[in-house]
């Protein structure tokens, strides 16, 4: 008893440095994102939004004031929309595949998904566009999306992956034997199933083509993604409004995100307690 | 001819390995039928051969005479209860047990009728609306029934169902199946290891060991009068001892064993010549013991007492263990170890069994030469004729 007691008296302090550690990380972290809510409620003085000034909601009464910033916008999530669409349907696939059927290639297809994350940005974006340019292609909304669907897939893959690793497979038969056609088997068992996993691979896929920057910048041609316009902007003018967006942006993925972790959990509790018990 | 389920001379390998040589059976109407072997025996294949969900390298696979062995598992009217009964976990017990009719795309009030029956029967009702992992194991086992006979299957093929429960509620749920079975009057195809279910729950039984069928016949068949002496060995215990053929009479075969000793057995139900070896099966049961007079002369080596039996293991002058159980009521005589004794049977208790060499190999051939696949062999001969 004593030796602990002491050592309880002895790590109050060691306690207490642990979280001004912590808090002092979190606060590293979440700094940026806390200037970036805070200004969204500044009144800049001229046209950069970088020095408090003074409290105002005025960039949130007008958020769509600058017709080339919600065009940038409305670029950035039409991509998101229709590459996450596209990787969650080929992520989702390899995925199954890979779980499902040991096949040879397996291990290429593994070390395949990985490499677009581990290879810089940088080489994956100059690649693409020396690719795009021996085809002659027209750099715009399509090179964007081909660019973002590729390395999205790597995230959908594996992240579904990782949801279905437990999956019992013997579902598909019981269905299967009970009269349910592939394709009822698939809409009826598969899918409900393994949903909450592909919709954390979209809502992921999602934000990473959103905020991409390196790749799209290569493979944008002309057209200007909100990364891009931000980024534009810290010469010409820096309004509010861009923080009103990024804001929102923040609070929507929050949502979604808290929305899908619960929904997970769920599944995952039925998933892990429906097995029988074996005294 | 009323067989519902018929295996014909089926053959299924998954690369080198044979999982199942020469399956060739049939099973009745209404019959409670159980595959029984060791794991690894090919009994699962057997099951999932009949499901649909292996496909036959050889042979053919009939339901109710029309032959299915290209057909995929949704449309052959057989259902499955899984080992783990693989129940939808998103689903609740109600939507379970609709999943089949609605998949067959039956009117919404006959699904409804059929799913609130089967409820009915299996006591589930005031479950329907909870979720899988909300129910007991034996719970979830009804539900997998449920779910797998509101589709009025032609068969219904279970694999070891019984397996994840304790030893009380599993022998609960043998009653209650076997009621089930015959309150439906579908045809059941068991699969399991446990010999003891087996014995108690089957119409007839499969014994079958690394692929192969060793022999298909009702427990009392199976029991007393084993063809391979692997069926005597996996079928309650069984003494085993290599024997001579002396001489062949009416039902009765005069036999050398342990040493030369004179002994009776059973006339053999396979064509055995004078002179030829044999293996002699004995149960432990049927064995007694007496301090003098005719028998096998042994010596007793240890004495055991197990509550209603003594086990007593005696050791031959040729060096062959035995095992008896005798009544521990019975006080004579006097069991002293070290001593000798003369072991004693009743003749139609002591079985001749081939030699190995011939046993191995031969084609077994289970219920269907006999002219009537449903009832057991006419003659355990049969079994060993192409």
């Amino acid at each position: 008893m004593k030796p602990a007691l002491r050592g309880q008296a002895g790590s109050r302090w060691g306690g207490r440095l642990l979280e001004l550690y912590a808090g002092l990380v979190l606060l590293y972290l979440f700094l940026p994102i806390l200037v970036i809510v805070l200004f969204s409620f500044n009144r800049p003085d001229g046209r950069f939004n970088f020095v408090w000034k003074a409290f105002s909601l005025a960039a949130w009464q007008d958020p769509l004031l600058y017709p080339a910033l919600v065009e940038a916008m409305r670029l950035s999530v039409s991509v998101a929309a229709v590459s996450s669409a596209a990787a969650l349907v080929f992520g989702t696939l390899i995925a199954l595949a890979l779980c499902r059927y040991r096949f040879r290639a397996a291990g290429a297809v593994n070390l395949f998904l990985v490499l677009p994350l581990t290879t810089p940005e940088v080489v994956l974006g100059s690649s693409l566009l020396s690719l795009f340019l021996s085809l002659d292609a027209v750099m715009g909304y399509w090179t964007i999306v081909l660019a973002h669907v590729m390395f999205s897939i790597s995230y959908v893959a594996l992240t579904v992956r990782a949801r279905i690793r437990g999956f019992d497979w013997t579902l598909e038969e019981a269905a299967m034997d009970l009269g349910a056609t592939p394709f009822q088997v698939v809409r009826k068992v598969t899918l409900p199933l393994i949903a909450p996993g592909i919709a954390a691979a979209g809502m992921l896929s999602f934000a990473l083509s959103l905020d991409d920057f390196i790749i799209t910048l290569f493979n944008a041609g002309s057209r200007v993604t909100f990364p891009l316009y931000v980024y534009g902007a810290r010469r010409a003018a820096f309004p509010p409004q861009i923080n009103v967006l990024s804001t929102t942006i923040l609070a929507v993925s929050l949502f979604v995100l808290g929305v899908i972790v619960l929904w997970q959990q769920r599944v995952h509790r039925q998933n892990l307690r429906w097995i029988p018990e074996s005294r | 001819m009323d067989s519902v389920v018929t295996l014909e001379h089926v053959r299924k390998s998954f690369g080198d390995f044979v999982a199942v040589h020469e399956a060739h059976l049939s099973v009745g109407r209404g019959e409670f039928f159980s595959l029984l072997g060791p794991s690894g025996c090919g009994k699962t294949t057997t099951l999932r051969l009949i499901a649909g969900f292996e496909l036959p390298d050889e042979g053919r696979v009939l339901l109710e005479g029309k032959d299915v062995s290209r057909v995929p598992p949704y449309r052959r009217n057989v259902n499955t209860v899984f080992q783990h009964y693989a129940l939808f976990p998103h689903l609740t017990v109600r939507d379970n047990v609709a999943f089949g009719p609605r998949c067959r795309k039956l009117p919404r009030p006959e699904v409804e009728r059929r799913v609130q029956g089967m409820l009915e029967a299996v006591h589930l009702v005031p479950y329907a609306d909870r979720k899988p992992a909300q129910l007991s194991g034996g719970q979830q086992q009804r539900v997998a029934l449920a779910r797998a006979l509101v589709n009025y299957p032609t068969a219904l093929l279970l694999d070891e169902p019984l397996g994840a429960l304790d030893a009380k509620l599993r022998q609960a749920m043998q009653a209650e199946l076997k009621r089930l079975q015959r309150e439906v009057g579908i045809a059941f195809v068991y699969v399991t290891h446990d010999q003891g279910e087996a014995l108690t729950m089957s119409d007839r039984i499969a014994v079958m060991n690394e692929g192969r069928l060793e022999q298909v016949g009702s427990p009392e068949e199976v029991y007393h009068s084993p063809t391979t002496a692997f069926v005597a060995g996996f079928i309650g215990a069984a003494n085993l001892l290599p024997a001579r053929v002396v001489s062949l009479g009416e039902g009765r075969a005069a036999i050398a064993v342990a040493g030369d000793q004179p002994a009776e057995a059973a006339a053999p139900t396979w064509r055995a010549e004078p002179g030829q070896g044999a293996t002699l099966m004995v149960r432990p049961e049927r064995l007694r013991l007496a301090e003098n007079g005719q028998g096998v002369s042994a010596r007793l080596t240890a004495v055991v007492f197990q509550g209603a039996v003594v086990r007593c293991s005696l050791r031959t002058p040729d060096g062959s263990e035995l095992v008896a159980h005798v009544g521990s009521d019975r006080p004579s005589p006097a069991l002293e170890t070290g001593r000798n004794y003369r072991l004693q049977w009743d003749p139609d208790a002591a079985r001749l069994l081939p030699p190995p060499t011939q046993g191995a190999g031969a084609p077994l051939d289970a219920g269907v030469a006999g002219g009537s696949p449903v009832g057991p062999p006419a003659a355990a001969s049969s079994t060993f004729h192409p």
